[in-house]
């Protein structure tokens, strides 16, 4: 089989994409823990490699005019199809939950998008029998669109805009995105399309593997302020949350302290009884602080029933386990900087 | 008919090379950016870190100075070739005496790298000598008339340095992580597979980077923070 050379480029690009990625899931010890955030990184690593093995076979196979090059060509082409489709949702996904750190959020927000996304799916898997997505022309394996292709592609590049909307949204309740970076992902990808686009070589899954590289480096910088295995902030992040106090999203007015003697225990049932979103810091052995904006009472006493009742509940589902929890509300006083009052708990 | 003549004539295979170079230098920028607590940390293995990551840069600069300029008809051309090809593999062979050093630090032997620098860099030392002199012998690569550049009868000769240093580099990576030494012999066998293709697409550049990648994730996978000055 002799490959044209353009083909032989996407194929080489697309071969280092797969290394990059390989190496990236492999070493990674961090995807083994069952944080959210690293459980959809890690859906989304295995999808571009989809996508870059899909690119690779269907690449290959351009200008080979074999009948079995031309079933590989359509299946390499529908599994790349799929798989971008799927990196894209899960781009928005990620973002979001990195953002607002909620799976209810997510929940709320996207199921639409999913039925659309699966819809496209669906039309994607029975294209090759029927041709309404897209068309690979038998003598020289050349693709051709239809129309309801460009609507996936609209829809595509709207997920796309999705993810900008997102970060717009959280901007305008929270100013800084100071635990997370997009260019990292978005510049190589902006980078590969502009490749495809101006030359006669795709390289939109290599983007997206440095992407996704660049993106894994990004979120490691912030993991200094994350206990490893259970993804509550450390003593690090109080530090942090000094400088940064004050700040729009950042202006906290009351705190909660948790103290127990069944540290482990504890951690697993905020882990499980508690919504995703709500973050805790685990200060030192036994002490537990939780920041919030709110300062009135109902709130704070709210919060701490809602405390009890999970360990309470954990304490039903697991026999014999009994955690003790001694909860104190602060708050801050009228004269006090935002600042101040966190330092309180350094 | 006058012909029509262009200064640059670059075929589809090095276009290729010339893109993956600069995915390589846009891999190693990223590298360098995220990995500036390496910098304020300041300990040995650091900075052989650091260095591999400017050496490759120099890779990939040379690599796509080489690749561009190898089927011009400028008039500097076949020198600018022939320094880009020198510096090329000097800093093939400068990668892989740092990087085995750096795994020695990795695996704590800093003292012992600190003490017997000199002694581990014999090959590479051999090897610049043979490269620089080159320029003058031509007994590796050189250009010809036409532009053309030529492997030499001694050739070869630039990868015993750097094979002795892959075999030292095994033995330092089982000890520090088995994933890592995995990783590593999938990534050398796959870039030797497609080099026994025939194909004349590598980069060199790009492969280094994803070691160096691969490194840094896995210094990551230990509790890297607490040793950082911030």
């Amino acid at each position: 089989m002799i490959l044209a050379d353009e083909a032989i480029v996407t194929v080489y690009s697309d071969f280092t994409a797969i290394l990059l990625l390989f190496g990236l899931i492999t070493i990674s010890t961090r995807f083994k823990s069952k944080i959210n955030e690293r459980r959809l990184f890690y859906i989304m690593c295995i999808l571009i490699i989809f996508d870059s093995i899909g690119s690779l076979g269907s690449h290959a196979m351009h200008y080979q005019t074999a009948e079995w090059c031309y079933t590989v060509e359509i299946l390499s082409k529908t599994f790349m199809e799929i798989s971008e489709l799927f990196v894209i949702y899960f781009w928005l996904l990620f973002v979001d939950y990195k953002l607002f750190e909620s799976k209810d959020h997510l929940k709320r927000k996207f199921k639409g998008l999913f039925i659309v996304m699966v819809a496209f799916s669906i039309l994607l898997l029975i294209n090759p029998f029927t041709n309404i997505m897209f068309i690979i022309d038998r003598t020289d394996m050349w693709f051709v669109p239809t129309p309801l292709y460009h609507c996936m592609e609209i829809f595509e590049v709207t997920c796309v805009l999705l993810t900008f909307y997102v970060i717009y949204s959280y901007r305008n309740r929270k100013n800084k995105l100071h635990f997370f970076k997009v260019w990292p992902m978005m510049l190589p990808i902006a980078i590969g399309v502009i490749v495809s686009l101006i030359t006669y070589y795709s390289a939109i899954p290599l983007g997206l593997a440095i992407g996704t590289l660049g993106l894994y480096f990004s979120m490691m910088e912030t993991w200094k302020y994350e206990e490893r295995d259970t993804g509550f902030y450390n003593k690090a992040y109080l530090d942090k949350l000094v400088d940064i106090a004050g700040t729009n999203g950042y202006d906290y007015r009351s705190a909660i302290c948790i103290e127990t003697k069944e540290d482990h225990l504890f951690e697993e049932a905020l882990k499980k009884e508690l919504p995703a979103d709500k973050k805790i810091i685990h200060l030192k052995e036994g002490l537990f602080v939780f920041f919030s904006e709110n300062a009135k009472m109902n709130f704070l006493n709210m919060v701490g029933q809602m405390l009890t009742e999970s360990t309470k509940e954990y304490e039903d589902r697991h026999n014999n386990v009994k955690i003790d929890l001694k909860i104190t509300n602060y708050v801050r006083k009228k004269d006090e900087e935002a600042s101040d009052f966190i330092k309180r708990f350094v | 008919m006058a012909e029509n003549i262009k200064l640059i004539n670059i075929s589809n295979l090095d276009q290729g090379t010339i893109m993956i170079d600069f995915a390589a230098l846009f891999l190693l920028i990223v590298i360098l950016i995220h990995t500036n607590m390496y910098r304020k940390r300041s300990l040995l293995q650091d900075k052989l870190f650091f260095s591999l990551a400017i050496i490759d840069v120099v890779i990939a600069v040379f690599d796509l100075g080489d690749y561009t300029l190898r089927t011009s008809y400028f008039p500097f051309s076949k020198m600018a070739v022939m320094i880009s090809e020198m510096v090329f593999w000097i800093c093939f062979e400068l990668f892989a005496f740092l990087f085995v050093l750096y795994l020695m630090c990795m695996s704590g032997k800093s003292i012992n790298v600190k003490k017997n620098w000199v002694i581990y860099g014999i090959p590479a030392g051999v090897e610049l000598i043979v490269i620089i002199s080159n320029l003058f012998t031509g007994f590796l690569f050189y250009v010809d008339e036409s532009n053309e550049y030529v492997e030499g009868f001694l050739f070869n000769f630039v990868y015993i340095g750097a094979f002795c240093y892959l075999i030292a580099a095994c033995f330092q990576i089982i000890k520090i992580s088995k994933t890592y030494f995995f990783v590593l012999v999938v990534l050398l066998v796959a870039s030797m597979a497609w080099k026994f293709t025939g194909i004349d697409l590598f980069s060199t550049a790009f492969n280094f980077a994803l070691v160096l990648a691969y490194s840094h994730i896995n210094t990551m996978n230990d509790e890297f923070y607490k040793a950082v000055k911030e």
